[in-house]
């Protein structure tokens, strides 16, 4: 039973992403384009999920992983003959690379992954509100680097013509492989440490846990599937400025995880889906739709006004989030959850 | 002369301005329970909390087996054979009670006998066994306060400390408590007894020291009769 139980906590998940992506696919273009960034987002999401649901500690640092994530795939993966010219202060080691698409996502996982644990090391030691300002911290200085580095990054540019190779399959594949990972983790011996840390640090301490090592651990993950989500984004978009990963997304993709509920993967997933979906559909309904004999047109500012007020209901009628922080449930015979 | 296994010497501890702990020495042997009581804010539980490494001492010297511990994190202190029961009822409420127990066995220096230690615990505290699958969190008070023993138990301790493990239990629990702590001794576990009701402590522990604003008062032998008006000047100055 329990074991049926594990299986399912990643199976139902995964069958609505792939219902999601299967559903999208029939979709107009542009809604195509929607349904694709929902799918990128959710991935941001749940690498989120990874450090701050099973640590309990808050991270507004994270976007610095997917900065660094989609700027490492998109510079190593845009056109070497036309990156010297655009950038002329670029290394030429940078500026001449031209790496695959997914070698460019297995780099920028790495990347993400080295970065989240160099910054960890010291971060790590911190909890509650001094974690959440140092993580802050750490994506304000990874923004301006990025964006004034000009041997590193595009700068204040705009880094395009990188191949748009995150289609359906991409999205839907590569938001797969996060949320396997994420699950796996989270069934380890070290997922359940770091979970028992989140519980009640003293008695972990008392019982031999390492927080410090078992949130690193954590961190360095989440990093790098940060990291990797970083790179989906990139090849979604096709070019990226350092304003597209930076406070806006920040403040989004946290959003999207307390709604959904911070302690499940499950929760983060259903707050990406269901935050990035409503906002993608009020998207459509700014720029007017017509449905039946109407056209529909909201005015512009809607969408975010909507978008905060349903934010505010949930979170004031269920402050545990959506999901109440628990995995999916077994459909056929409840059960409280593992 | 052998040192003994914990060995506490001139501990004091602060807390910015204010002194919770001055110049306390004791000892407790393998096999040996020693209580310490006192009214709250005597500075009790600040000294187990400085022997396991949660706070850092001001002052004086924690040997463990004859080596000092002073500056040791909590969980390396934990794994060299210290195991705290804090006061409250300190479960992973969201895991499991077997899940509980098996964070226990994280604690071990050896991992050989696991499964011996936990057949033994689930033997002093049945209950650990008749409700592995639930939640710990669904546990009653008396039910948790087991389990956080059977749990501290499972890393295979040298010394083991207890932060009020009878506040808030029915007489019953207690009871079970107290006896399974007794085959703990038996063991040849250090044992040492937090508790503010000093009759508890009196009556299981080989020796009782009194604590008083942050300093050892008293000390009373086991069965000790304990005198109403003797105890409040020990307790209140």
């Amino acid at each position: 039973m329990r074991r049926r139980l594990a299986v399912w906590h990643l199976l139902g998940p995964s069958l609505l992403v792939v219902a999601v992506a299967a559903v999208g696919t029939t979709t107009s273009p542009t809604i195509q384009f929607q349904v694709r960034s929902v799918l990128v987002t959710a991935a941001i999401v749940v690498s989120l999920y990874v450090f701050v649901g099973n640590s309990g500690v808050i991270s507004f640092g994270h976007v610095s992983f997917v900065a660094v994530g989609a700027f490492a795939a998109g510079i190593a993966s845009a056109p070497a003959e036309v990156k010297p010219s655009t950038f002329p202060k670029m290394l030429p080691f940078l500026a001449n690379l031209e790496i695959g698409n997914v070698e460019s996502l297995l780099l920028a996982a790495l990347v993400g992954a080295i970065y989240a644990f160099w910054v960890g090391i010291p971060l790590m030691r911190l909890s509650g509100l001094s974690a959440g300002i140092a993580t802050f911290a750490v994506l304000i200085i990874t923004h301006n680097v990025i964006r004034n580095w000009e041997a590193i990054g595009p700068g204040a540019k705009t880094l395009a013509l990188v191949p748009p190779t995150t289609g359906f399959l991409q999205a839907t594949v590569g938001l797969l492989i996060v949320m396997a990972i994420a699950y796996g983790y989270q069934r380890s011996r070290w997922g359940r440490r770091l979970r028992a840390t989140r519980e009640d640090p003293l008695a972990a301490q008392a019982s031999g846990i390492e927080v410090h090592r078992e949130r690193l651990i954590a961190f360095t993950l989440s990093g790098a599937l940060a990291g990797f989500a970083g790179g989906l984004f990139v090849h979604l978009l096709g070019s990226i400025t350092t304003e597209q990963v930076f406070l806006d997304l920040t403040f989004v993709t946290l959003a999207m995880l307390v709604v959904g509920g911070i302690g499940s993967m499950w929760g983060a997933l259903i707050g990406a889906l269901f935050i990035a979906g409503l906002n993608a559909f009020l998207v459509e309904l700014e720029k007017g739709v017509v449905l039946g004999a109407r056209e529909l047109d909201l005015p512009s500012g809607t969408r975010l006004l909507t978008l905060g007020v349903i934010m505010f209901v949930v979170l004031v009628t269920r402050p545990e989030g959506l999901t109440g922080g628990r995995e999916l449930s077994w459909p056929i015979r409840r059960r409280r959850r593992v | 002369m052998a040192e003994v296994l914990l060995r506490v010497d001139g501990l004091s501890v602060r807390y910015g301005a204010v002194s919770a702990v001055e110049e306390v020495g004791f000892g407790v042997d393998g096999g040996e329970v020693v209580g310490l009581v006192g009214a709250n804010g005597a500075g009790k539980s600040s000294t187990l909390l400085a022997i396991t490494g949660v706070v850092r001492p001001q002052a004086g010297d924690v040997r463990l087996g004859g080596e000092s511990i002073v500056g040791w994190s909590t969980e390396r202190i934990a794994r060299a054979g210290i195991a705290l029961v804090p006061e409250g009822r300190h479960v992973f409420s969201s895991f499991t009670v077997e899940e509980n127990l098996r964070l226990g066995l994280l604690g071990r220096a050896d991992p050989a006998g696991a499964e011996d230690d936990l057949a033994w615990v689930r033997e002093l505290f049945p209950v650990v066994a008749e409700r592995a699958d639930e939640f710990a969190g669904h546990l009653s008070g008396g039910q948790q306060q087991m389990l956080v023993i059977a749990r501290a138990l499972l890393s295979r301790p040298r010394v083991l400390l207890l932060d009020e493990p009878s506040l808030g239990l029915a007489p019953s629990v207690v009871e079970t408590v107290f006896s399974a702590l007794e085959q703990v001794r038996e063991r040849g576990v250090a044992i040492l007894l937090v508790e503010q009701r000093a009759h508890v402590a009196v009556a299981f522990a080989d020796r009782t020291h009194v604590m008083r604003s942050g300093r050892l008062v008293m000390t009373l032998d086991r069965g000790h009769r304990i005198d109403v008006d003797e105890m409040a000047e020990a307790y209140f100055g």
